[in-house]
């Protein structure tokens, strides 16, 4: 018999690679059609899947559109349970005596039901589900009536929130430092199009001013929260590589993103708070495949492992892990937590609460230590 | 708790228990010993739940966990084979290696949707308060259908709901109709129309309540169309006992499409040896199991991640609800928008700006397995905690018997324990007591406790199955004692001497403190210890026994102790947040929070 007594902590992870094949899965959310082929390669705006719309109900109230109590409603309805209807078919009608006053159908469907208040319910299709790849890559595998699964090759960082946008344009790294920041003058005719790295945080004013200039992207570092309502309602991409405490950038994300300054770059700035684990996706793509390792998430935290902590006293600090398992220890709060041991580039070793930390995996970080 | 052990039937048949309870966020084990003949709490463990890609399997979970109490406890309970597959030793061999039985609790799933239709409203409201006991949420309910209207709204507005909701389960009540009534005849109209908007293997399970006569007519008809279970009234049945059969069926279904669709629920069943069941239901067994015991009012909160759950029972009454979808987890945002971010700042103690406070829940609610790492998110965790909790107070009141009730509608009841991590958790104990009573706000004397290990789950089905461990375990404080709280009612003017006390000491000492209005009082009185009280309140101040009567009442010790609330009620009191977050700070000082 053997009995592992081993303690491990597989932590929360943020991919920060400057090459990798990264594999996404990208499925329906109902059991729909894969349109995609194994071997194929797709663009960010490609339809790889697709789910029928789910049947629904509209409500059409004669009554209330005539202005007239039920009874006369339902005298004046012309249509019958079952029978199918086109948008703009008629579906009741009253003559006054001086017009002839009509109801029309708002979408096409099948009469379900006429009910005794003079309403009648159509039976509609929802618009079905269009799953596209989001980034560029090859399909490597299907999952049947799900979805497919996209191999792609190039920089890779996740982020921690994103807008729900995806778009594609040509990186421009405004900031000059992953602390620096920008000013709305900057976003002019020149960044029309790009995806600008603009460093710690924004201003109301700069997210205004990058929709002036037509840009296609914007990532930053940190975002107040009052500010995250309006970032959702930009057109273009958002993604948020850090927090909300005005955070500067992770020095390896800032990096990679300064090294492919001027290159194209997809932004799939996708978010669903119920599920940490998707994240929002930055790609610098490139044709190569040869040599590049693939992300496989969901390893044990290591000793070298390049972390982000993400609680504080020392939040957004990123550092490396000297001791991935240091036993119990107390934080200011005074609670009692399993912790890991960080060093920081400064030199500094921290117990940090295993909980509190987040892998980058795949970045590189130079402690003055361990140099 | 004081329980007397003779009271459990005395049958120890298992040596040793492992439970683990799998939450949306974290998931705990605890094993369960006999040591010298009575079971004894030995070690717990935690570890993340795995429910979310890369390791969607709560095996991977509890694995962690049970290797903490492996660590602890130089104790085997768990083996891998050569193919990496873990597995549970069981029984407990001779060495001491393995455990006897293994129970399991889960709350990591979504809840249940539900509309309830029903004959009268009475029929509506027995159907709520069995679907509310659990993980359900009801979207919609309809009453008294006749000619395919139900009450003030027509069949329209009920397929809008359906088209909007989805719901999972749909309830009709009748429990008086001996034939097929209007109603009966409309919800079958009703289920025909939502029946066009699924798909045939997605159409919602019917749960008809009624007498055999009435289910005569209705089964077979739903029966053709959707899956459905029939709960069938004997003469003249109602009250509790038709609600727990209600509850049990509505269980049965939250079983089937929830609770064994969690990844890995195959091998987590595997290992039990009773079915899995829902932590609410475990935690409700286990609360109502203490009360036939002691004979107390017993009220229990658990606020999680993504539910909170409050129970008040005693030996005649029985209520639990469940909020799913308002915790301290991802929920959080939802909870939030509910109550406005005032109402949490209005319990936050310190001077943080507001502009920062925001940030940090946002930020938590990113990262919602974060446990508070500075005193300022610690105390905005609990700020949250206390307005949950008090949304769970104002569902309960209306349902409460006046036993559970002052004049004043304020809660009255001998045990008030918490639990969830924000309470089991909280590194002083004085945070816990005041969080309790700040949500609460109950009068008269209560004995504050809190779930420090998070065994209540694991005792409630251990009361179903070995409850000569339940005993075993409170007898030996497996439930931690905060203290008791005297709480003050009537006028309480700011400085104004309202209440005189003496503590009178077993070796015959005495000990007489005289109390301001406004303020709270704490006292030294270890767990364990039990004395005397003799209260002697001014005019119209009430101590429990009415406006100005004087009263002598044992109190029992805790971590915390005794605590004099003289706060006055309601609280938050101040009409500014600076000023009332001031005043949040003292009274946290007070306590020793």
């Amino acid at each position: 018999m053997w009995v592992d007594n081993t303690r491990q902590y597989i932590p929360d992870e943020v991919a920060v690679f400057p090459r990798v094949r990264v594999q996404h899965e990208r499925l329906l959310k109902t059991p729909g059609q894969v349109l995609a082929r194994i071997g194929q390669f797709v663009q960010p705006h490609d339809v790889v899947a697709q789910a029928p719309g789910r049947l629904r109900v509209h409500v059409v109230d004669v009554a209330k559109e005539l202005d007239v109590k039920p009874k006369a409603a339902l005298k004046a309805i012309t249509v019958e349970p079952g029978q199918t209807v086109k948008e703009n078919d008629l579906l009741a009608q009253q003559s006054g005596l001086f017009r002839r006053r009509k109801v029309v159908a708002p979408v096409g469907g099948r009469v379900l039901q006429v009910d005794n208040q003079g309403r009648v319910l159509l039976q509609t299709m929802a618009e079905g589900e269009t799953l596209r790849a989001g980034l560029r890559g090859k399909v490597i595998n299907l999952m049947p009536r799900f979805g497919v699964v996209i191999e792609s090759t190039g920089a890779f960082v996740q982020g921690v929130w994103g807008n729900g946008q995806n778009r594609v344009g040509v990186l421009r790294v405004l900031a000059s430092s992953p602390n620096g920041t920008v000013s709305p003058e900057q976003f002019d005719v020149s960044v029309r199009g790009n995806v600008v790295v603009a460093g710690r945080t924004v201003s109301p004013e700069v997210l205004e001013a990058a929709t002036q200039a037509r840009v296609q992207g914007l990532i930053v570092a940190s975002l107040r929260p009052e500010l995250l309502e309006l970032a959702r309602k930009q057109e273009y991409a958002v993604v948020v590589t850090d927090g909300v405490h005005n955070e500067g950038m992770a020095p390896p994300i800032f990096e990679i993103l300064r090294r492919c300054d001027g290159q194209e770059v997809v932004v799939n700035a996708i978010f669903n708070p119920g599920r940490p684990r998707l994240r929002p996706e930055i790609l610098i793509p490139e044709p190569s495949t040869e040599g590049v390792p693939v992300f496989r998430p969901g390893r044990p935290l290591q000793v070298g492992d390049v972390v982000r902590i993400v609680a504080p006293p020392l939040l957004g600090r990123v550092g490396v892990v000297r001791t991935p398992w240091a036993g119990r220890g107390i934080l200011e709060s005074g609670l009692e937590v399993n912790g890991c041991e960080v060093t920081l580039p400064d030199g500094s070793v921290h117990f940090v609460a295993l909980h509190a930390v987040e892998r980058l995996t795949g970045a590189k970080l130079v402690t003055s230590q361990a140099s | 708790m004081v329980l007397e052990q003779e009271a459990v039937e005395e049958t120890r048949v298992a040596e040793s228990v492992l439970c683990a309870d799998v939450g949306s966020l974290w998931t705990r084990a605890a094993l369960i010993d006999q040591v010298d003949g009575l079971y004894r709490f030995v070690a717990c463990g935690e570890a993340r739940t795995t429910i979310e890609q890369p390791t969607s399997n709560v095996m991977v979970g509890i694995r962690e966990a049970v290797q903490d109490i492996q660590l602890a406890s130089d104790r085997a309970l768990v083996s891998a084979t050569d193919d990496g597959e873990i597995r549970i030793l069981v029984p407990e061999d001779e060495s001491g290696e393995g455990v006897d039985v293994f129970l399991a609790t889960t709350s990591a799933f979504s809840p249940l949707k539900v509309i309830v239709f029903g004959e009268r409203p009475a029929d509506v409201s027995v159907a709520l308060l069995a679907v509310q006991s659990t993980y359900a949420r009801v979207v919609g309910t309809f009453v008294d259908g006749r000619d395919d209207r139900w009450g003030d709204v027509g069949m329209a507005d009920v397929i809008q709901v359906v088209d909007r909701e989805r719901p999972d389960v749909l309830f009709f009540v009748s429990t008086e109709a001996l034939d097929l009534t209007s109603a009966a005849q409309s919800f079958l109209n009703t289920l025909q129309l939502a029946n066009t908007l699924y798909d045939v293997r997605e159409r919602p399970t019917v749960v008809l309540v009624g007498q055999n006569s009435l289910l005569g007519h209705l089964f077979p008809a739903v029966e053709e169309t959707n899956a459905v279970q029939k709960v069938l009234l004997a003469p003249e049945e109602g009250g509790g006992g038709l609600v727990r059969r209600l509850f049990d069926a509505f269980n049965e279904l939250l079983h089937e499409r929830r609770v064994a669709r969690i990844p890995g629920f195959g091998a987590l069943q595997a290992w039990s040896q009773a079915q899995v069941q829902p932590t609410a239901t475990a935690q409700a067994q286990a609360v109502e199991w203490l009360a036939k015991q002691v004979g107390r009012r017993i009220v229990l909160v658990d606020i999680g991640a993504e539910n909170s759950q409050i129970v008040a029972t005693d030996a005649h009454f029985f209520r639990s609800i469940v909020r799913p979808g308002e915790g301290l987890g991802f929920s959080l945002p939802r909870v939030l928008e509910k109550v406005g971010l005032e109402a949490v700042y209005r319990w936050m103690p310190g001077l943080m700006p507001e502009r920062d406070l925001h940030s940090l829940l946002v930020h938590r609610s990113w990262y919602p397995h974060l446990r508070p790492a500075t005193r300022d998110a610690l105390w905005l965790e609990q700020a949250v905690a206390r307005v949950v909790a008090q949304r769970l107070v104002t569902a309960l009141s209306p349902s409460l018997p006046e036993t559970f009730l002052d004049n004043s509608g304020n809660l009255v009841c001998d045990y008030l324990i918490g639990t969830g991590a924000v309470i089991r958790h909280a590194p002083q104990p004085a945070q816990a007591l005041l969080l309790l009573l700040d949500a609460f706000q109950p009068s008269g004397v209560v004995h504050l406790m809190r779930d420090r290990l998070g065994l209540l789950p694991a005792l409630g089905m251990l009361s179903q199955n070995e409850p000569v461990a339940v005993g075993d375990l409170l007898a030996h404080n497996v439930l931690e004692s905060l203290g008791t709280a005297v709480v003050l009612s009537g006028p309480m003017k700011p400085g104004k001497e309202v209440l005189h006390f003496r503590m009178r000491y077993p070796d015959g000492g005495t000990y007489t403190v005289t109390v301001e209005a406004g303020r709270l009082y704490r006292e030294y009185l270890p767990p364990g210890v039990r004395l005397e009280l003799e209260l002697r309140p001014v005019r119209k101040v009430d101590v429990g026994l009415g406006p100005g009567h004087a009263a002598r009442v044992q109190v029992t010790g805790g971590t915390v102790g005794l605590v004099i609330d003289a706060r006055g009620r309601p609280l938050p009191s101040q009409e500014t947040l600076v000023e009332q977050r001031r005043q949040v700070h003292e009274w946290l000082l007070y306590v020793g929070g």
